[in-house]
């Protein structure tokens, strides 16, 4: 590091150090101290409670012969894609808007005022990645009883060693707009292949080389659980050998950001620190999307408007969902992959329900304007109706693509012979109802705009159980009234499978339940006033 | 200027706790009628404004649009609003805000006329593909004007409309007012801005304190002890 460049920021050191109270240090360290110990103490009783537990071994079959390699394997991609995400609009290298005034606005080679922010990064990602090992550990090896110490080694250094290349990658993402849009355009394709390999390798019982750095990491892994893993080595030099790629192109990019985008980042980081203080996740979601737009741009598009003043809003929805493709695709993976769930997986309660939440989330996606209506409801007063019958009006254009996209899929299962005529009948049947009660599931809690400060102070006023229950309502309604619409016409519906002769009472009865739900939900949904 | 009032405040009040923001306001306006609000910060302006769009509701007291109360569809229809800090949707172009609100008070065939004349009469023809994110302050202001003015109205109320705007605007925001009030088009504003005001406005209300201190012809009250007496000359 250059001499200038080290006496500037050991003087903002210093400056810092001194002006911080003796009495913050100690509290910084008692934290810390607690944090460490209470981790110690939990993981020591979880280890012990589930060694000694009557049913201990009993899933030891099932990780061994392929179930640790699929679900870690999916965990750890999942984790990474997160991480690249994350580096589209934050990263591993982030300033505080002073330093970027200041310090990078000084003369000093930028390269190395990053460099010392990449390091901390690519630290950072080994702990979270140890972390989330010894976890692991954990539960294996209280689970499995095998040799402990190499199978810690292989807990700790596979998910340390994809922390290190998350990092290294995540600064590659935010150092260039091109890899970050590339990252936001794959995601719900890396999501639909994880899902496949999830759903289509129920009986891998290895990891393959090519299963890529997520896979590597996992390798060790089985083989020190007991697993059948020969390729182990390669596996684990393959990931050395990608992690040292990354982290030194990283490290040679280090002076190639513009300023602009760090101090647009630091702008949005003061946002994110102050949406996160406030429990505003909403807050979060908007600055995620302002960061998007500028990555993308406005996209010029032209959807010629309708004819009648009833059609404004849908023409204004859609025109907002051609702008940001993403949240479709968004939709079609998570819709489709909870479809797909509960059909190949009947007679499972849990997994339906699971499927109903992840495709409320699907629906989510799509009703944007009307949540951005709801962050500003004076800006409604342009529009000559009432807030009710607007809500049901922003509903339009994600009702039919939803339903658009249910019939497409329906079709296609259909054409390549994997749905019988009854059952094809029955889903094209379901695509409407399904989607208006996923739809208007996302619009009543949508409505309510954003969890700001006085509802905050609501829940911190109503005592620690009372408070943080308040808080779980708010934001488990969404997915509650989806679950209250079609969880039990889902299971009437699958318990009917294999008995056909009361699969039209079946029909019927989940029918009118659907029906029923619907007709509730639009009837609150247009009773609403308009958030204050 | 007798006949069916426009707007109608009859003993309206509001208040926050303890704090009495308007306090039994009442007032009329006539078709093609400009009144000024005018007074000093936090004399109760904005909340006059807020109470007769509907976005607060009354204390007290009752507020009609063209004889009908704020609650029913016919009196959103009749009544337009520029706030004081523009509000816009993130995901919309400026075009497109024009269009939306055209579309949805149903000007039919003629949006894409009246529409390119407004853009151009604000100065916004070579930003109308732009995201309100993209625009200066002044812009989302003119942008917010524009989206009052691309659809029919009975009323218009406006909140500070030059504030932020560019002299040439300002001339255009009022031309396009005069003719508003000539088709018979009732106007409300409150500003500091008595030059803009005073080739415009029929008549002044001098607010204070929540309460109407003084009201009557323009020029009367603007040169009035009372205006004088709060500083607002």
């Amino acid at each position: 590091m250059s001499q200038a460049s080290a006496a500037t920021l050991e003087f903002v050191r210093q400056r810092r150090r001194a002006h911080r109270l003796p009495q913050q240090r100690s509290d910084r360290f008692t934290g810390l101290y607690t944090v460490g110990l209470y981790t110690a103490i939990g993981a020591w009783l979880g280890f012990q409670a589930l060694r000694q537990s009557p049913t201990r071994g009993g899933s030891s079959t099932w990780l061994t012969g392929g179930g640790l390699a699929r679900v870690a394997t999916v965990a750890l991609l999942l984790g990474l894609l997160a991480a690249l995400r994350y580096a589209t609009w934050q990263g591993p290298v982030v300033f505080s808007a002073p330093e970027v005034q200041f310090l990078l606005g000084a003369p000093l080679p930028r390269a190395e005022l990053v460099r010392i922010r990449l390091a901390r990064g690519l630290l950072f990602g080994a702990g979270v990645g140890a972390a989330l090992g010894l976890v692991a550990f954990v539960l294996l090896e209280a689970e499995l009883g095998v040799a402990a110490w190499p199978l810690l080694a292989a807990a700790l250094l596979g998910p340390m060693a994809l922390g290190v290349l998350a990092a290294a990658l995540g600064w590659l993402v935010e150092s260039s707009p091109a890899t970050a849009r590339a990252v936001l355009r794959a995601s719900p394709v890396v999501l639909a292949v994880a899902a496949v390999a999830w759903l289509g390798g129920a009986t891998a019982a290895t990891v393959d080389p090519w299963s890529g750095p997520w896979g590597w990491a996992v390798g060790p892994l089985v083989a020190a659980a007991g697993g059948h893993e020969p390729g182990w080595p390669v596996q684990a030099v393959l990931l050395a050998v990608i992690v040292l790629a990354a982290v030194l192109a990283a490290w040679l990019r280090a002076g190639r950001i513009t300023m602009e985008e760090l101090e647009r980042r630091a702008g949005t980081r003061a946002g994110l620190g102050a949406s996160l203080l406030m429990g505003d996740p909403r807050g979060v979601a908007l600055m995620r999307h302002e960061v998007v737009r500028g990555l993308f741009g406005v996209r010029r598009l032209r959807l010629r408007h309708p004819g009648h003043r009833w059609l404004a809003v849908p023409w204004r929805d859609a025109l907002s969902l051609l702008r940001a493709p993403g949240r479709v695709g968004w939709a079609l993976v998570l819709c489709g992959g909870s479809a797909l769930t509960v059909a190949v997986a009947p007679g499972r309660r849990l997994l339906a329900a699971g499927a109903v939440v992840v495709a409320y989330l699907g629906a989510a996606q799509l009703i944007e304007p009307l949540r951005g209506e709801a962050d500003q409801p004076d800006a409604s007063r342009q529009l000559p109706w009432r807030w009710g019958d607007l809500l049901l009006l922003h509903t339009v254009t994600p009702i039919l693509t939803l339903t658009a996209m249910g019939l497409a899929g329906t079709v296609t299962l259909a054409l390549l012979g994997l749905l019988p005529g009854p059952a094809l009948g029955m889903a094209l049947a379901a695509c409407l109802p399904a989607a208006v009660a996923l739809v208007w599931s996302a619009a009543i809690a949508g409505q309510r705009g954003r969890l700001g400060l006085d509802r905050i102070m609501t829940a911190s006023v109503m005592g620690e159980l009372g408070g943080s229950m308040y808080l779980v309502r708010w934001f488990a309604t969404g997915p509650m009234v989806a679950l209250i619409a079609l969880l039990i016409p889902i299971l009437i519906l699958q318990g009917a499978i294999g008995h056909p002769s009361s699969s039209t009472q079946a029909a019927t009865n989940a029918a009118s339940l659907l029906v029923t739900a619907l007709a509730v939900q639009g009837a609150w949904l247009r009773s609403r006033q308009p958030p204050d | 200027m007798a006949g069916a009032p426009v707007l109608q405040l009859r003993g309206v009040r509001k208040t926050y706790g303890e704090l009495v923001a308007v306090d039994l306001l009442d007032l009329e306006v006539q078709p093609g009628e400009c009144v000024a609000l005018i007074g000093q910060n936090g004399s109760g302006k904005t909340t006059t404004l807020r109470l007769v769009a509907g976005l607060l509701e009354p204390t007290d007291g009752e507020v009609t649009v063209a004889g009908d109360s704020l609650r029913l569809d016919r009196s959103r229809a009749a009544l337009s609003f520029v706030p004081d800090s523009p509000l816009l949707y993130p995901d919309l172009t400026v075009r497109e805000h024009l269009e939306l609100v055209a579309l949805a008070h149903g000007v039919g065939d003629g949006v894409d006329g009246r529409v390119n004349d407004l853009l151009e009469l604000f100065g916004l023809t070579a930003r109308g593909d732009f995201l309100p994110g993209q625009l200066s302050r002044g812009m989302r202001q003119k942008t917010q004007l524009a989206c009052a003015l691309v659809r029919p109205f009975l009323l218009i109320l406006l909140d500070e409309p030059v504030v932020g705007l560019d002299p040439p605007s300002q001339q255009a925001l009022h031309r396009i007012l005069l003719a508003a009030k000539q088709d018979g088009a009732a106007i409300v504003l409150s500003t500091h801005q008595l030059p803009f005001a005073a080739g415009l406005a029929d008549r002044a209300v001098v607010l204070h304190e929540g309460r109407m201190v003084a009201q009557g012809a323009y020029r009367s009250v603007v040169g009035g002890t009372i205006a004088g007496r709060l500083g607002l000359r």
